[in-house]
């Protein structure tokens, strides 16, 4: 049963009676201040359109959303442009007016704000949690910087426990009609917001020292990489003498407390 | 020793060596990371500053903004990181940064040992998303801190003996740099899911990759015998009977552990 977004009615949608469910499961992290959280999944998606399910568990804070055509900015040039991310919902706003009206209204009619967009990508779907506290906790952002892995364990646990919840809003999910291309949300605009980097990056590795460097790091020897990577076990040895070099490693069992 | 604000700028060490620090520092720059400052205070109250921005340094001291942000009992902070924006106590001297040096967005990590060290990094005022660097590249940070560390070893103790004293004393600046954040230090856990220690976490996980807990212990600089004890401890809190199904418990299920990892 797929209806458009632009005439459901939200009271009675399904994202209306399954709220209360998912503030239950919310509930342990209010504790720390985030009071709101709203799941999107973006599936099937073109620059046409494509489907979206919700689970929120607080519905007023996607009417906004729904009324000021906000959906069609995250749609864009379909979800294979997201990355694995978290983005700071301040980031966004200075630099998308539409997202930054967005975040007043629900600041002022429903006093929403300081959140955090957690988004998690796999083959068929785009997974965009995002957690939201209220207006005046400006330090929750320390808490996400703090905590970022926290709240990934958290997606763990809420996926666990909202197993039905899920198929049930797939059941329930909405048709949107996309963007198109003017769309600012593109693959290097997440990139560009987010810069991911790791250890690799800070010891100007290559590619394939990266690659040994991960194998490594699991404990895996010379010779199982040289199979994996299918080069000889030579190769690895000098791949592994080079990071050692530029990691100023002297023993493997160094570089392997190094890389963890 | 000399004073902050006798200090004769141009010809001081941290003036010499921000091209040092800058070389050390720049593998960050690709990153949109604009701005580096290690500020360390001892136990006898006196600091030293490494800095790709000097001339800031001078301008801190000229216009007393240590006052703000350089307050005594430092053992009384939480390591940690945070954003600029929300520690409103010391607003005045983020606002300097940004006028003087183009520099905005920026983190503090603190670490404390037998001195504070703070670490102040921030990008352009017009990049936003450098937030979401700090905030997805956490990892990479805390290992570039370590990389810091080494490198900068030599210029560390050579600016120990440049270093400055501030001012006056203690009580002259009262103000706590960042009231009311210090008091709810986060606890990690939910609820009743959460049956493992980070700790015993910790070990499991690095059980799981294949370790001896001769090695754990090492990684996690623990005896051996703690490292047993709390794999002991969460097998029976899992209630499993050996080793091998307390790791496949776990990492079957890592939803149930919510510790930061």
């Amino acid at each position: 049963m797929i209806s458009d977004i632009a005439n459901i009615e939200l009271e009675k949608h399904f994202v209306s009676t399954s709220s209360s469910a998912v503030d239950e499961i919310i509930s342990p992290l209010k504790v720390y201040g985030i009071s709101h959280l709203s799941l999107s999944i973006l599936r099937d998606h073109d620059k046409k359109g494509g489907t979206i399910e919700f689970l929120s568990s607080d519905p007023r804070m996607l009417q906004p959303y729904i009324d000021n055509k906000v959906y069609k900015e995250f749609l864009g040039a379909g979800c294979q442009n997201y990355i694995d991310c978290a983005v700071l919902s301040k980031t966004v706003e200075e630099t998308s007016p539409l997202l930054a009206q967005l975040a007043t209204i629900q600041g002022e009619s429903y006093k929403f704000g300081n959140g955090i967009d957690v988004i998690q990508t796999f083959e068929d779907r785009c997974e965009v949690y995002y957690f939201a506290s209220d207006i005046d906790r400006h330090h929750m952002q320390e808490f996400y910087l703090n905590n970022i892995d926290f709240l990934r364990q958290f997606i763990f646990l809420f996926r666990e426990k909202a197993k039905v919840l899920f198929n049930k809003s797939r059941e329930y999910r909405l048709y949107c009609s996309g963007g198109g291309d003017d769309t600012m949300l593109t693959s290097d605009y997440w990139q560009s917001r987010t810069n991911k980097a790791n250890i690799a990056d800070l010891y100007n590795l290559t590619k394939k020292e990266r690659e040994c460097a991960g194998c490594i790091k699991f404990g895996y020897g010379a010779k199982e990489i040289a199979v994996m990577m299918n080069i000889s076990k030579k190769t690895v040895e000098k791949h592994v003498a080079q990071i050692k070099r530029k990691m100023h490693c002297k023993t493997i069992y160094e570089l392997l407390l190094r890389l963890q | 020793m000399t004073v902050l604000t006798d200090l004769k700028y141009e010809s001081h060490y941290f003036n010499t060596t921000s091209e040092q620090v800058k070389a050390i520092v720049s593998p960050l720059f690709r990153f949109g990371v604009t701005m580096f400052d290690h500020f360390r205070i001892y136990e006898d109250n006196t600091g030293i500053d490494l800095t790709t921005i000097p001339h800031f340094c001078e301008f801190f001291a000229k216009n007393h903004l240590y006052r703000e942000a350089c307050v005594g009992d430092w053992d009384q902070y939480h390591d940690g990181y945070y954003f600029w924006d929300t520690l409103t106590g010391a607003a005045n001297v983020f606002k300097a940064i940004e006028e003087q040096c183009q520099s905005s967005h920026g983190i503090i990590i603190r670490k404390y040992k037998n001195y504070c060290d703070q670490f102040h990094l921030a990008g352009a005022l017009d990049n936003p998303g450098v937030k979401n660097f700090f905030i997805n590249s956490r990892d990479m940070i805390e290992n570039f801190i370590d990389y810091y560390y080494r490198e900068a070893e030599e210029i560390i103790s050579n600016a120990r003996e440049h270093s400055y004293s501030f001012p006056g004393d203690k009580k002259e600046c009262d103000e706590l740099l960042y009231p009311d954040r210090f008091d709810d230090k986060i606890n990690f856990g939910i609820g009743s899911e959460v049956a493992l220690t980070k700790r015993e976490f910790q070990c499991i996980e690095y059980t799981s990759r294949g370790y001896s807990a001769k090695l754990v212990a090492d990684f996690l600089n623990i005896s051996r015998k703690t490292v047993e004890r709390h794999l002991e401890n969460s097998r029976k809190k899992l209630g499993v009977n050996n080793k091998l199904a307390l790791v496949k418990k776990v990492i079957n299920q890592k939803s149930m552990i919510s510790y930061d990892f």
